[in-house]
């Protein structure tokens, strides 16, 4: 009797545990964009284009806590206060959320590079998707890198 | 007065009507368009980014010649235009579907008060001239070497006058377009990582690539 109650207690323990460890990681369910091959691991999730053009979806804490709008002001004035040139800010969905969206360029070399950031707020954590490459490269391949921006689910 | 009186007469009003009409479309009218408006010499700088510099190059030299425009400068990065001002609008409008447009700058720079004084200047100068020359015919021995030599300065001031006239009437009549195929300033975005937001300073395009790189 004794022994039955011991591997019930375990069991329970076992599922419990694995109930910790499963709410505890922090899985990025992240897609790649259309054409663009996934490196392993999840955060931060990469993938890359066949003619170079990078995706990159991370979490970072949302410290000191504060909401979308304060975040949009801040990424701006460093971005621009950086160096890198503006070119356009939307607003982006998701199915569950709104984040905002800034579209920079910069030049990397004797190449132009365009620089696009997402930026979302879930709770305590910030889900930030970056997406960069060769202007004329990049625009090719936009449609569907804001397309999978918009299937991330945070 | 009979009804055949008023109608020659009616008919005559009627001409007269049209003959001021037609005085004011050929006479009146173009001169008043001709004044109408500063005069302004327009320059614009279009940046633009794109795969192939050099075919898009030709391609805009050759839509510059149809416009009786030219290219005064080109380089691998950018290409200097003038094109008439009428045009320039539509010329710089074909230039932006060539590429993604990164940067777009116009300006103008007034030339009525210089034009207007130069043009003062010459005609007070050629009045100057005619005077001299008028001396000149009845000059005595003595000063006709002074007056001749008033007549070279005064000559030499009229050329340097109508050669800045002429050369703003250029400007004013052909629009300065130059058109980069990348950005002038290659200074890259400094990492400076001092904001006091954290997650900020993990913002950094070379930081990306970096890590894409270490992947491979």
């Amino acid at each position: 009797m004794k022994n039955k109650y011991s591997a019930y207690s375990l069991s329970f323990f076992l599922m419990f545990v694995t109930v910790l460890m499963v709410s505890g990681c922090k899985t990025l369910p992240a897609n790649a964009p259309e054409g663009f091959a996934a490196y392993q691991g999840e955060n931060p999730f990469r993938a890359v284009s066949p003619d170079g053009v990078m995706y990159r979806v991370r979490t970072e804490e949302n410290k000191p806590f504060a909401e979308l709008s304060f975040w949009k002001t801040a990424l701006k004035k460093h971005m621009n206060d950086s160096g890198y040139r503006f070119i356009s800010e939307s607003e982006v969905k998701t199915d569950t959320q709104t984040g905002y969206q800034l579209e920079l360029s910069a030049p990397v070399g004797d190449k132009d590079y365009t620089y696009l950031i997402a930026l979302f707020v879930k709770g305590d954590t910030l889900i930030i998707a970056e997406a960069s490459g060769e202007m004329t490269r990049f625009k090719k391949l936009q449609t569907s890198i804001v397309e999978a921006i918009k299937k991330i689910k945070g | 007065m009979t009804m055949n009186q008023h109608i020659i007469i009616s008919k005559r009003f009627t001409i007269k009507i049209m003959a001021g009409i037609l005085f004011c479309l050929f006479t009146v009218l173009p001169e008043a368009h001709t004044f109408a408006g500063p005069a302004l010499f327009e320059q614009s700088t279009l940046t633009i980014s794109l795969s192939d510099p050099d075919s898009a190059a030709d391609d805009l030299i050759a839509k510059a010649q149809s416009l009786d425009g030219y290219f005064t400068y080109l380089a691998d990065q950018s290409v200097t235009f003038r094109i008439p001002s009428s045009k320039s609008a539509g010329f710089l409008a074909y230039c932006e579907t060539k590429g993604i447009v990164l940067e777009k700058q116009f300006e103008t720079t007034g030339f009525d008060e210089q034009l207007d004084q130069k043009r003062t200047s010459l005609k007070a100068k050629q009045e100057i001239l005619d005077r001299y020359l008028a001396v000149l015919k009845n000059a005595k021995k003595k000063t006709i070497v002074s007056v001749e030599r008033a007549v070279q300065e005064v000559t030499s001031d009229i050329e340097t006058l109508k050669g800045s006239i002429t050369y703003m009437e250029h400007e004013l009549a052909f629009a300065k377009i130059i058109v980069q195929f990348q950005f002038k300033d290659r200074t890259a975005p400094v990492y400076s990582g001092t904001s006091s937001f954290p997650w900020l300073n993990t913002m950094n395009l070379q930081t990306m690539i970096e890590d894409f790189n270490d992947e491979k």
